[in-house]
């Protein structure tokens, strides 16, 4: 027999997942140098209605990057969180979360330089997210 | 009222995912109207459709621009005490102003505003294309004074 998980199990499930990832993105951007601050965003979506969540901005120099949860429960992953380059929004990479893990999603048009810091399907780590943070640097608008 | 710029920022580039996600969903119904245009079902022809593709870009343009000046508006009315200016080149160049914003950052969103006026009122002028992602980089770096 199936169980039906109520849309407030998954909001919790995501907002969970979400506490995790920012946490240890802080942790490790701290390590790295980076200063960190968190933004209060406010998410919606038709199946759980509103709902309050941390995004987290990180500055080093003259380079701004903005971690921000986009969506819950898209069709095929869990969750999505956009990383950009701050201040043109300009996409670097995107977070994908499915069965309890996070991997990174990269778009063509992300790659304005030929040596893009991570590879689709590259799971999320400490080493994976400090080379997407050295490409950043290197590439200051 | 609170401004929150983060907000804003976050409209402004969502009309930038709606524009790609719209015309990806237009080039691929195009590809498949024209070996079976019966699949438009009669209501519309593929011209149509090349047309909404060709005006696509313009016609998200004009909605990131909107979304980008009820921002300012909102900006205006948490931080002053006065009615926000009607002419949206006054209001660009108030913030501008009060914010200390540089000139090509303000000139930048002003190129946007007269794009977006010469595709609004249709002018004839020989005036080469913004695209969506440079509208979007110079809104959101304007915007992003305001934070």
């Amino acid at each position: 027999m199936s169980t039906v998980v109520q849309p407030e199990q998954l909001l919790e499930g995501w907002l969970q997942s979400l506490f995790e990832l920012m946490a240890d993105v802080e942790a490790w951007a701290s390590e790295l140098g980076w200063s960190t601050r968190r933004i209060e965003m406010q998410l919606s979506d038709s199946e759980v209605g509103k709902y309050q969540v941390s995004s987290l901005l990180l500055a080093k120099g003259e380079c701004e990057i903005w971690i921000n949860p986009r969506d819950r429960n898209t069709s095929d992953y869990a969750g999505v969180v956009e990383i950009y380059r701050m201040p043109v929004m300009d996409d670097v990479v995107t977070l994908l979360f499915k069965h309890d893990h996070w991997t990174f999603q990269v778009l063509p048009e992300s790659c304005m330089h030929s040596d893009c810091a991570v590879d689709t399907g590259e799971s999320l780590s400490r080493e994976s997210f400090g080379k997407v943070l050295d490409v950043v640097m290197c590439h200051e608008v | 009222m609170r401004f929150d710029s983060y907000i804003w920022l976050m409209r402004v580039r969502a009309v930038e995912r709606e524009y790609l996600s719209t015309g990806f969903a237009i080039n691929a119904l195009l590809d498949r109207a024209r070996v079976d245009p019966m699949i438009l079902g009669g209501d519309f022809e593929v011209r149509d459709l090349v047309r909404s593709a060709e005006n696509l870009e313009g016609t998200y343009l004009v909605r990131m621009f909107s979304e980008f000046e009820t921002g300012l508006r909102a900006f205006w009315d948490a931080t002053r005490h006065k009615e926000s200016p009607s002419r949206t080149q006054d209001l660009i160049n108030g913030i501008s102003a009060q914010r200390q914003i540089s000139d090509p950052q303000c000139n930048a969103v002003h190129a946007v505003r007269e794009y977006r006026n010469l595709l609004v009122h249709e002018r004839e002028e020989d005036r080469i294309p913004i695209t969506l992602a440079r509208s979007r980089r110079s809104l959101c770096t304007f915007l992003s004074y305001l934070r």
